[in-house]
């Protein structure tokens, strides 16, 4: 629990506060609107926010320090992807969608951007250090999901409309997109201070 | 200690921000946009995909708006605010220097527009909206980047950008016919009498946004005229827009 608090402390979260606060917003002011395009402007800016809780201006101070980076880093993706997704449900119950496949639909769409997002930004923070992050995750999936849309639709990876398949297409193909990010996020954790070379032939005599 | 003179350093300022700016990732990403729309329109026609060379440059100006806005945030990042603050040259000046580097990213896009609708235009019938459509790109391309540059001034958060492209992404061609959306900054226009009222509703944003940039942390009177100026010219014509 103590180890919560100084995360929480720690970590950028204004961003995601105000991407919630402005989807909760979105979804009250168009709650007897169409369902879609409010909850996807919520998926995007609570996933641009979350881009924002790899971001640590400490990162090279505590560097050195025995908890390692994807122990450091997983505690603020584990807080931020547990908010998003009460933030999701509770999103979609205030939009009240036709069915279960269009709310289940909307829940992988946030899913699949909080995943981007979350591997976006552990790449940016990897490779330009962990305050770029927010800076690149939330333009990058943009673009990303852009440049989808301008595909034929059976070749859309983030579909953001009707797709052959309907509501079990869209789902497995946000999952896969949450996955892939996840993926790379875990990979821009590992240690930095393990090399190929030491993994295999160095071992430390006591 | 009076400010040294604006000339040379501002010069050399717009020079290097437009540098910047034109070669900013964000902005390029823009221009890989833009470039689907065309390369859509070149295979399929302008009856079928015209409006892929609208959308794909109009789908820019948002990307624009965030590479204006991180490069305005680049003191926040680099926590040099405080030493730039100490330098002689006057904010107001380096401020007037992005606004006036927006120019290098809306030239970029003349050129490549221009070039696509001259080839358009000796190919296919375009009728008149469409020109005043097309011309009225590189204008909502000023308006956003001056946009950019008023909210890293008030608001210097890297998050707020992007949220406002989200929106301008989703919200523009929505299928409610709200009123409000016709005023949203990327919408296009149907007919001739709302295609060139949007023109000076656009010019009226650039001002109006470039005068809010300018206004922040000190009002002058150049930033007063120009958020007036805007102000009046948004409000005459979105209200012939609506009418």
């Amino acid at each position: 629990m103590t180890r919560w608090r100084y995360t929480w402390r720690a970590t950028h979260v204004a961003p995601w506060l105000l991407g919630a606060a402005i989807s909760l917003l979105l979804a009250l002011v168009h709650s007897h609107g169409p369902v879609a395009a409010p909850l996807q402007i919520g998926a995007f800016l609570l996933g641009a926010g979350a881009g924002f809780v790899t971001d640590d201006p400490a990162a090279e101070t505590l560097a050195p320090s025995p908890t390692t980076l994807r122990a450091r880093q997983g505690l603020r993706v584990a807080g931020a992807a547990l908010a998003t997704a009460l933030a999701a449900v509770v999103l979609a119950s205030l939009a009240r969608p036709s069915g279960i496949g269009e709310a289940g639909a909307l829940v992988a769409m946030t899913a699949g951007i909080l995943g981007l997002n979350l591997g976006v930004s552990g790449v940016a923070g990897r490779r330009r250090g962990w305050r770029h992050g927010g800076l690149v995750s939330g333009p990058a999936v943009l673009f990303v999901v852009i440049a989808s849309s301008a595909l034929p639709p059976q070749w859309r990876l983030l579909p953001t409309g009707d797709i052959p398949g309907g509501w079990p297409a869209i789902c497995t193909r946000w999952a896969l997109a949450s996955l892939l990010g996840l993926l790379l996020l875990a990979y821009s954790l590992r240690d930095p201070a393990r090399s190929a070379v030491n993994a295999r032939w160095w071992r430390p005599t006591a | 200690m009076r400010a040294v003179s604006a000339g040379p350093g501002l010069a050399q300022l717009v020079l290097l921000e437009g540098r910047r700016l034109a070669l900013h990732p964000l902005f390029l990403a823009g221009v890989v946009v833009a470039a689907g729309g065309c390369a859509a329109f070149l295979a399929r026609g302008w009856s079928t995909s015209g409006w892929t060379v609208y959308a794909g440059f109009a789908l820019m100006a948002p990307f624009t708006m965030v590479a204006t806005n991180v490069v305005t945030l680049r003191d926040h990042r680099a926590d040099t605010v405080e030493q730039h603050e100490a330098l002689p040259m006057p904010v107001s000046t380096r401020v007037g220097a992005l606004l006036t580097a927006i120019l290098a990213p809306t030239l970029l896009t003349v050129a490549g527009l221009g070039a696509v609708t001259a080839y358009a235009a000796s190919r296919f019938a375009l009728d008149e909206v469409d020109l005043l459509v097309l011309a009225s790109l590189p204008l909502i391309m000023t308006a956003l980047a001056a946009l950019g540059v008023a909210l890293a001034r008030w608001m210097p958060s890297a998050f707020v950008a992007p949220a406002l492209a989200v929106a301008f992404y989703f919200w523009t061609p929505g299928d409610d016919p709200s009123a409000w959306r016709v005023l949203m900054p990327l919408n296009s226009a149907d007919d001739t009498g709302a295609a060139v009222m949007r023109l000076p509703y656009l010019l009226g944003l650039t001002l109006l946004f470039a005068g809010a940039a300018l206004a922040q942390p000190q009002r002058s009177r150049t930033s007063v005229l120009l958020a007036l100026v805007g102000a009046a010219l948004v409000t005459l014509s979105a209200a012939a827009v609506l009418t």
